[in-house]
């Protein structure tokens, strides 16, 4: 039997970290590249490690195009929405699992149903919702058409569905409205669920490319996604500029990296376990 | 301070033809101890969250100190509940805990501390205040929910099976503080138990239910004593009242084969069969000449009872003993019953035929 689970373990573990190279080896490679030259880019036979680290890369990066300012507008932006997501998710992932009134399945399918449609079949709609409240090109129109997000909600329900009801109405016979349950039972006692969603969130927001550019035409809302996008194009692939598109999209990563590294105990906890425990 | 009347309450859930709860008509006292007790899936819970505004009422009328509070949400009715599993919150602190209902409420800071202090120091938990629930053990989470309820000076106290999760040492002991902490408060209580002891220690009166009916409300010893039904009589009390088949004549009762039992309690209009009950205790022993004959099929030793169990021409029965009786499986011991301790049921409404009024003199 321990034989068996051994070999098992050793297979799972060997797996694992197939998978482990498979993911991480492209960021590997763009850190790498971000520090060599053109020449050892695109050397023959390969040159894995630069022999010389050009830092200057970087510096280089910034001065092409203004990624910070690109950088600075998405995490802006992102934050915004997955603060504004969370807020409205939660409301409404209360109301679903907690309120009784009619229609409530129906409303909860069919915001479900939304989910199901192909992203790009909402492109010209919203699009012409957004030229009419006037928020073309700007940061306010990226916000407010993805502050609702399905994900969120569905997400913030099922924690929500976790929480003993015994807590709520403790909570209730304690005096607290609905707000307040809301607040200081709901939420607190889902906090990993929320840290969770919000960094998935978060990432999606982040690496949102299609829509943002759709709406936004001038530099100074370019997001990270569509200013590296532009960047690339309109200066074309020149060998010579591999490695400052590679040391732009490291410094373009390096917020998610951070986030990532901060949050990550809420992650696993958010992933593993419903948040709510005894 | 809190009197509360419950008129012709019932409540029907959506799906569900028939009612849980019939016809329920109390009137509590200020500062009465009242316990709701029955088995499980009698209606005693859903009463009393009918109570808390946790369930809604289906019809008939809750008032609470002449104000109709049927369509009153439970934030507005001045009540606390505690829990069966507690129900703390996992998130916040033991002070946070019994400061939260405080906290919602707009008080002060400096008074939070104050009473939640006051109250850690009645249920001592001073020294646990900044733990978390996780940490405690389940006498002291039990001890949090209570402090929770205490620290508002609510009116009412409502208590859902607020003991079933603890050991038994642990149970007697939170039996006996909250006891204790209603005697100090004065707080009316509603107490929901399935637990007959809880009941007949705890309360100033006792409702009985089954299927959503109330069998009986009474003290203590009424409900033990004079039970209007067979239900109350075998639910109260442990070991349950013996029951078996016999005939009320004219001047005495007989077994169905006519064999004298004893004389008539009371005067009845009733003759005819009927079900006759007796506690176990009330059952003595007596000489071979005038006893009745019973061979016992086991017996229980408790230390301070022995319970000796044996069939009655076809009914089991178990007797009562002083421990210091020496009783063995398969002797056969001659019983009497005590004179005025029958209780006479009617075999098919399964009501008493004893009016109380006869009973109490």
């Amino acid at each position: 039997m321990e034989m068996v689970s051994r070999s098992r373990k050793m297979i799972h573990y060997a797996l694992l970290t197939i998978f482990s190279i498979v993911m991480v080896f492209p960021l590997v490679w763009m850190f790498l590249s971000a520090l060599k030259t053109p020449e050892e880019i695109f050397a023959v036979p390969l040159d894995w490690l630069p022999s010389n680290p050009q830092w200057g890369n970087f510096a280089g990066a910034l001065e092409l195009a203004p990624f910070g300012l690109y950088i600075f507008n998405s995490t802006f932006t992102a934050i915004v929405i997955v603060f504004f997501q969370i807020i409205l998710s939660s409301m409404i992932a209360y109301a679903l699992t907690q309120m009784t009134f009619k229609g409530k399945k129906l409303l909860f399918n069919s915001i479900l149903i939304t989910y199901m449609l192909p992203a790009a079949a909402t492109y010209v709609p919203s699009y012409v919702i957004v030229a009419k409240l006037g928020l073309l090109d700007t940061l306010a129109g990226i916000i407010i058409s993805n502050i609702a997000s399905v994900f969120t909600i569905f997400l913030m329900r099922q924690a929500f569905m976790q929480v003993p009801k015994e807590m709520i109405e403790a909570a209730r016979s304690e005096g607290a409205n609905d707000f307040a349950v809301l607040r200081k039972v709901m939420m607190p006692m889902c906090k990993s669920s929320i840290f969770t969603v919000g960094l998935i969130s978060f990432v999606q927001m982040y690496n949102n490319y299609l829509w943002p550019s759709l709406i936004v035409n001038s530099q100074e809302n370019y997001l990270i996604t569509v200013g590296l996008n532009r960047f690339f194009t309109t200066s074309g692939t020149f060998a010579d500029q591999w490695p400052l598109i590679m040391a732009a999209s490291v410094l373009a990563v390096l917020p998610l990296l951070i986030l990532f590294v901060l949050l990550q105990k809420w992650f696993i906890k958010g992933i593993s376990d419903s948040g709510v425990k005894g | 301070m809190s009197k509360i009347k419950m008129l012709h309450l019932s409540k029907q859930y959506d799906k569900q033809k028939d009612n849980v709860i019939h016809d329920f008509n109390l009137e509590i006292k200020d500062k009465e101890f009242i316990v709701f007790v029955g088995p499980s899936g009698c209606g005693k819970s859903t009463t009393l969250r009918m109570i808390a505004g946790l369930e809604s009422i289906t019809g008939g009328e809750l008032w609470m100190d002449g104000v109709l509070v049927n369509d009153i949400p439970p934030k507005d009715r001045d009540m606390a509940m505690v829990f069966q599993n507690y129900a703390l919150f996992p998130h916040l602190t033991v002070f946070d805990n019994i400061a939260f209902g405080l906290k919602i409420r707009k008080v002060k800071r400096d008074v939070i501390k104050q009473k939640v202090e006051k109250t850690a120091e009645i249920l001592e938990l001073t020294s646990y205040l900044k733990r978390k629930p996780k940490e405690l053990s389940g006498g002291q989470r039990q001890r949090v929910a209570l402090g929770r309820a205490i620290v508002r000076d609510a009116n009412l106290f409502l208590m859902d099976e607020p003991l079933s999760n603890l050991d038994a040492k642990l149970r007697v002991q939170m039996r006996e503080e909250i006891i204790n902490l209603h005697k100090r408060l004065g707080t009316t209580t509603i107490y929901v138990t399935h637990d007959q002891t809880e009941a007949m220690t705890m309360a100033s009166r006792i409702v009985v239910l089954k299927d959503g009916h109330v069998q009986q409300i009474g003290t203590p010893k009424e409900i033990y004593n004079h039970p209007e039904n067979m239900f109350v009589a075998s639910f109260i009390g442990a070991p349950a009242m013996n029951f078996f088949k016999g005939m009320i004549t004219p001047d005495q009762l007989t077994f169905s084969n006519g064999n004298r039992i004893g004389a008539l309690p009371a005067a009845i209009d009733k003759q005819g069969e009927a079900i006759i009950g007796i506690r176990p205790e009330d059952i003595i022993l007596a000489n071979k000449e005038t006893g009745i004959p019973l061979q016992v099929d086991y017996t229980e030793m408790l230390g301070s009872d022995l319970y000796v169990y044996g069939k009655l021409h076809g009914d089991s029965i178990v007797v009562r003993l002083r421990p210091d009786h020496d009783v063995v499986t398969g002797e056969i011991i001659y019983i009497e019953f005590a004179s005025n301790k029958f209780h006479l049921f009617d075999p098919i409404t399964e009501q008493s035929l004893l009016h109380r009024e006869e009973l109490k003199q």
